[in-house]
């Protein structure tokens, strides 16, 4: 069924120059008649539909995609570049993930962006090679400063008990976006995802955010805890602290926008060493500056991508 | 080619010649290609149209009128073990750049693109590394704590594996060395790891893959002896443009 429809020329009616010009008019190029009745149940995979590449928002399915490979762009590990674990008052400036030389490595989607209509699918996926480092007394012990997260153990054969951390820190690795401008200097977390930059109502002095804002964040254990001569359950000693080493670390996020919106950048960043609280009965991730200790708790990381897609919204 | 019909004018000849000239055209324009100008920006998919998928149970893939998708798993009930070792990767040379990588079994598609695409392969592994706690000897094989497993995804062949994607796994020892081991050796911590990871192709945006056959799949080069992909998944998906 063709949207312009016109009558038929059919036998003993007067032809004239209007009639017959309408025939043709509502096709001609500039008309914008031609819509979807015209061509999609039989076209959309053939060649009459227009090639998408180079032009934004064409494609059937797919409107973009790109990646970018983040970091130090080197597998091995001798060059790595490292984080220092927050030691502040409050919260950190996150890390923003760089090649070794002080380069951020975002994922630049061109001098005009990627217009996204409200409805439209944006997916993102990103991998990082990381290292928790945890270098304080060379044995590999728990940090020496946990409280207040330190918990209370048995230990075989004693009255006594022996504080070991609790295992529930975490460096976190989170995305931001740029819906500024394409000079990649305005960069703010994306939608339902926090900097962790807000006071804790009801824990003087603790910064993070609510766990429901943590949408593209990947956490990584920064050591684990365990005991070296553990008798049926209970220790005999101090517990230590098993470096993680190398290892890949990855994380997605996908957000459906509301309303039109541009976007022009994304990166990755990193911050640390954050620990679970719950406070009024919300759960939080919240900063725990005292486990930075003197500098000797730290994360490296060498190379990952960073990958984005843009989907054409279904109705 | 624009479309641009002759006009009628009154009190004129009307030939067969400018009537079937118009028609022509008219056909010439619909075939052979529609101004994007000329086209309605509407919604004009709707799920009614993409055309119903053709299954292709042996590779785990369907492909339909926007591209394929489709994947393989391990997981189940028999689970199926994929064995990676250092003797099918250079035999863990020692500080090198690896040049020698292994394809994960069953971890790779081969997709048919009729026309240009975006080609994006998801991949996920569970790891048991080591324990290899064989002597190190210099310049044969790495130190125990060096003995990761590298994941990284391929594209064509097993030359062009993408180092800068590659994902590790460290060797499972650094444990208590002496008896009773007992739980002082919980592989599950210390040479586990659940890697996961996507690879665009062709990652820039402007470019896309061109038209023929093109093997994407997953690959691996190990410096420890032993290490098993215990249960893993890889999947594509891959939209024509």
């Amino acid at each position: 069924m063709s949207l312009p429809t016109r009558p038929a020329v059919r036998e003993g009616t007067l032809i004239t120059s209007a009639g017959l010009d309408a025939q043709f008019d509502g096709f001609a190029t500039g008309s914008l008649d031609i819509n979807e009745e015209n061509l999609r149940e039989f076209a959309i995979d053939l060649p009459q539909l227009p090639d998408a590449k180079g032009e934004v928002g064409q494609g059937v399915i797919l409107k973009r995609a790109a990646a970018t490979v983040i970091g130090t762009g080197a597998m091995t590990h001798g060059s790595p570049v490292s984080v220092a674990s927050y030691a502040g008052a409050t919260f950190p400036t996150p890390h923003p993930v760089e090649d070794g030389a002080g380069n951020p490595t975002p994922l630049s989607l061109g001098a005009s962006g990627w217009a996204m209509s409200a409805g439209d699918v944006l997916r993102v996926y990103y991998d990082l090679s990381v290292r928790p480092r945890l270098t304080e007394t060379g044995a590999g012990q728990s940090p020496g400063v946990l409280a207040p997260y330190g918990i209370e153990l048995d230990v075989f054969g004693s009255p006594s008990t022996t504080t070991a951390g609790d295992g529930m820190f975490a460096w976190l690795l989170w995305l931001q976006w740029d819906i500024t401008d394409n000079t990649l200097t305005s960069f703010v977390p994306v939608p339902n995802q926090s900097d962790f930059d807000q006071a804790i109502p009801g824990v003087l002095g603790a910064y993070g955010d609510e766990v429901p804002l943590s949408a593209s964040t990947c956490p990584v254990p920064p050591w684990i805890d365990y005991d070296d001569d553990s008798v049926r359950g209970q220790i005999q000693g101090i517990s230590l602290a098993l470096p993680i080493r190398w290892r890949g670390a990855s994380g997605c996020y996908f957000y459906v926008p509301v309303t039109n919106v541009t976007v022009y950048g994304l990166r990755v960043v990193i911050a640390g060493v954050a620990h679970a609280r719950n406070s009024g009965g919300i759960n939080y991730w919240s900063w725990a500056p005292t486990v930075a200790d003197g500098g000797d708790t730290y994360l490296e990381y060498t190379s990952g991508g960073l990958t984005a897609i843009l989907h054409r919204g279904v109705v | 080619m624009p479309f641009t019909p002759s006009a009628f004018a009154p009190s004129t000849i009307l030939t067969a010649a400018d009537l079937q000239g118009n028609v022509d055209d008219l056909r010439v324009y619909l075939h052979q290609g529609v101004a994007a100008g000329d086209l309605d920006t509407g919604q004009w998919i709707e799920n009614r149209h993409i055309q119903p998928p053709r299954i292709d149970p042996v590779r785990g893939l369907q492909n339909g009128v926007s591209g394929w998708q489709g994947g393989q798993t391990s997981d189940g009930p028999n689970a199926r073990l994929s064995f990676m070792t250092s003797f099918f990767t250079g035999g863990g040379k020692e500080d090198v750049i690896p040049d020698e990588w292994a394809p994960v079994p069953n971890a790779s598609f081969t997709l048919r693109l009729r026309r240009e695409s975006k080609v994006l392969l998801h991949w996920s592994a569970e790891i048991a590394n080591g324990p290899d706690d064989l002597s190190t000897t210099s310049g044969y094989n790495y130190d125990e704590d060096d003995r990761y497993v590298f994941l990284a995804p391929y594209i064509g062949n097993l030359s062009t594996p993408q180092m800068t994607r590659a994902q590790e796994t460290r060797n499972a020892l650094a444990f208590k060395s002496a008896v009773p081991y007992g739980t002082a050796r919980p592989y599950v911590l210390g040479g586990y790891g659940n890697r996961e990871g996507v690879f665009l192709y062709p990652s820039a945006q402007d470019d896309f893959a061109s038209v023929g056959s093109v093997t994407i799949g997953l690959c691996y080069y190990a410096r420890s002896d032993r290490a098993v992909c215990a249960r893993w998944s890889v999947a594509v998906e891959a939209w024509g443009v």
